[in-house]
């Protein structure tokens, strides 16, 4: 019985899975507070942690009917993600499993997004590819093998696919966060209204989003305030169109590279499904876990670390935290 | 205290941890980062207990009691104390119990006869204040802001703590007592986190002890 806690971002996150992986129960403590911001602030992400992850914890281990002395191990997300909000689920993990005496395991934040495929309910075996698309990553990775060895053939060169999502919900005036908000809204505009960038200088599989945010926002500027509103539909189903035109793309050359047919979808973006229609329309043979494995939850961490080996008990007392720029840097 | 207790003090950049064993002996160590090195509180502050715990000849699962250093103080370091203490204590089967870090300081020099002023390092030019005079009283003051911010302290008081000993020279001009940098009445003892910390409300989970809001800034309050 392994315990998984994820804190990278605004989720506290905590879930119970047996050890070959069979989910029995994972919790997600929403931190809805960041409605307010425009958007996720590190400052308040690290202080509702500290309140929401030991009740999260707590809730896990009730709702899967498992006792503590049940446990054998205890997995948690290392990085990348928000320094401060990862250092409390993996402060909270070491005392736990050194109090319990159980060993720890470190995972990486997009090895659980890739592993979340696996919680998909299909038979789902490498190699394929897995599209990562969510608030702070946006890559294509190729998992040839079982476990965490897997190399990315793709990745953003500058904003990630969630975060174009949120820019242009709060350029639009649609809140926070943007996923829904934008697809909502796009329901009744047409995708076609505005010609927003693919980023087509972007050779290869990356992508990039950062001048379709810059589109979005002279288009906005051009129309006026008035017009802009009374577009407010069209504007919002052109730039997801966009959005989604550039992972299906990119998704369909990664295929043709590597040869690799089958691709999982994970990252809160998979819970778009004007994304998982156009990939599917584009022949693409889709794997998608469900939502609740999409968005951040600790059930993927858990499911990831059941491939990986125990920390030596000194690397798991001084476990630390590292970033993205960290991440980038290893 | 009839129980392993373990006490955690990461509200500075120092890290502390110390063991009061149920018959009164005690160890308490502390990390302090080099000139220019990060806080080493989540890398070290398990590492000690586990040396502790075995210099005195027990272990993790004696651990009956956890008390730590709620703040003020050091915004990623008390996460991580109140976050190794929740896990800690949720292993033990009980709740961690919160101390103010201004008060355990003060607690330090409690046998002293004058009075007592705690000023912990709060960034960006201010500091952590509390006096024994007036210990429910505890707030953040900006110092740079004021040219006489100790204008309030009580008159011959001794000042202790790493704000304490960064003013040292115009706290000791203003006439008021500031021990050597390295005396440990500016130390936040582990120990006496343990001490404090028995005053904790019974089934109350630990929180920050925050003296200044956040710096982020609701959009609707920006006219965004």
């Amino acid at each position: 019985m392994i315990l998984a806690i994820e804190t990278s971002c605004d989720d506290s996150c905590a879930a119970v899975l047996t050890g070959t992986g069979e989910v029995l129960s994972s919790v997600v403590g929403s931190q809805v507070i960041h409605d307010l911001y425009g958007g996720v602030v590190p400052e308040i992400a690290a202080r509702h942690h500290l309140e929401l992850l030991l009740p999260v914890v707590e809730r896990a281990l009730s709702d899967a009917n498992v006792e503590l002395e049940d446990l054998e191990r205890v997995a948690v997300t290392q990085g990348p993600g928000l320094v401060g909000a990862l250092l409390v689920g993996i402060a909270t993990a070491k005392g736990l499993a050194v109090g319990l005496d159980i060993p720890l395991r470190a995972v990486d934040h997009l090895h659980g997004h890739v592993a979340a495929s696996y919680l998909a309910g299909v038979e789902l075996e490498p190699p394929f590819l897995c599209l990562v698309a969510s608030g702070g990553h946006t890559l294509i990775a190729n998992i040839q093998e079982p476990g965490s060895d897997w190399s990315i053939v793709g990745t953003t060169i500058d904003d990630a696919a969630g975060e174009a999502f949120d820019k242009g919900a709060r350029i639009l005036g649609l809140g926070y966060p943007g996923g829904p908000l934008v697809e909502k809204e796009a329901e009744a505009g047409d995708p076609a209204a505005f010609d927003f960038p693919r980023a087509a200088g972007v050779p290869g599989v990356d992508f990039s989003f950062a001048g379709l945010k810059t589109s979005l926002l002279y288009a906005v500027r051009d129309l006026g305030e008035a017009e802009a509103e009374a577009r407010r539909a069209d504007l919002a189903a052109s730039y997801q169109a966009a959005i989604v035109d550039q992972l299906v793309e990119r998704v369909s050359r990664a295929v043709e590279t590597t040869g690799v047919s089958v691709v999982a979808f994970g990252g809160g973006v998979a819970a778009n499904s004007a994304a998982r229609m156009g990939l599917t329309e584009a022949g693409i043979n889709l794997v998608v876990p469900p939502t609740k494995y999409c968005t951040d939850n600790a059930a993927m961490i858990g499911r990831a670390a059941i491939e990986l080996p125990d920390l030596p008990r000194e690397a798991a007392l001084a476990l630390d935290a590292y970033s993205t720029a960290d991440r980038s840097a290893r | 205290m009839s129980v392993l207790s373990v006490g955690i003090d990461t509200s500075t950049a120092e890290t502390g941890v110390g063991v009061v064993l149920p018959d009164g002996r005690s160890l308490e160590r502390f990390d302090l980062p080099q000139p220019g090195s990060r806080p080493a509180h989540s890398s070290a502050t398990l590492r000690m207990l586990k040396k502790i715990l075995a210099d005195m000849g027990t272990g993790f699962d004696e651990i009956g009691r956890v008390a730590v250093t709620v703040g003020p103080g050091s915004f990623t370091g008390i996460r991580i104390g109140l976050a190794t203490a929740n896990g800690l204590a949720l292993a033990a089967g009980v709740k961690a119990q919160g101390a103010s870090s201004l008060l355990t300081l003060l607690r330090g020099a409690a046998d002293l006869s004058q009075p007592a002023v705690a000023l912990i390092d709060a960034r960006r030019g201010e500091l952590f204040v509390a006096t024994n005079t007036a210990p429910h009283d505890r707030f953040a003051l900006p110092v740079a802001e004021q040219a006489d911010w100790w204008r309030d302290f009580p008159a011959g008081a001794i000042c202790i703590g790493d704000g304490a000993v960064q003013n040292a020279e115009v706290l000791r001009e203003a006439g008021f007592t500031v021990p050597m940098a390295s005396d440990a009445l500016h130390r936040i003892s582990p120990i006496n986190v343990c001490l404090e910390a028995t005053g904790w409300p019974e089934d109350v989970d630990v929180a920050p002890e925050y003296l200044r809001s956040p710096d982020a800034i609701p959009t609707a309050e920006r006219g965004l």
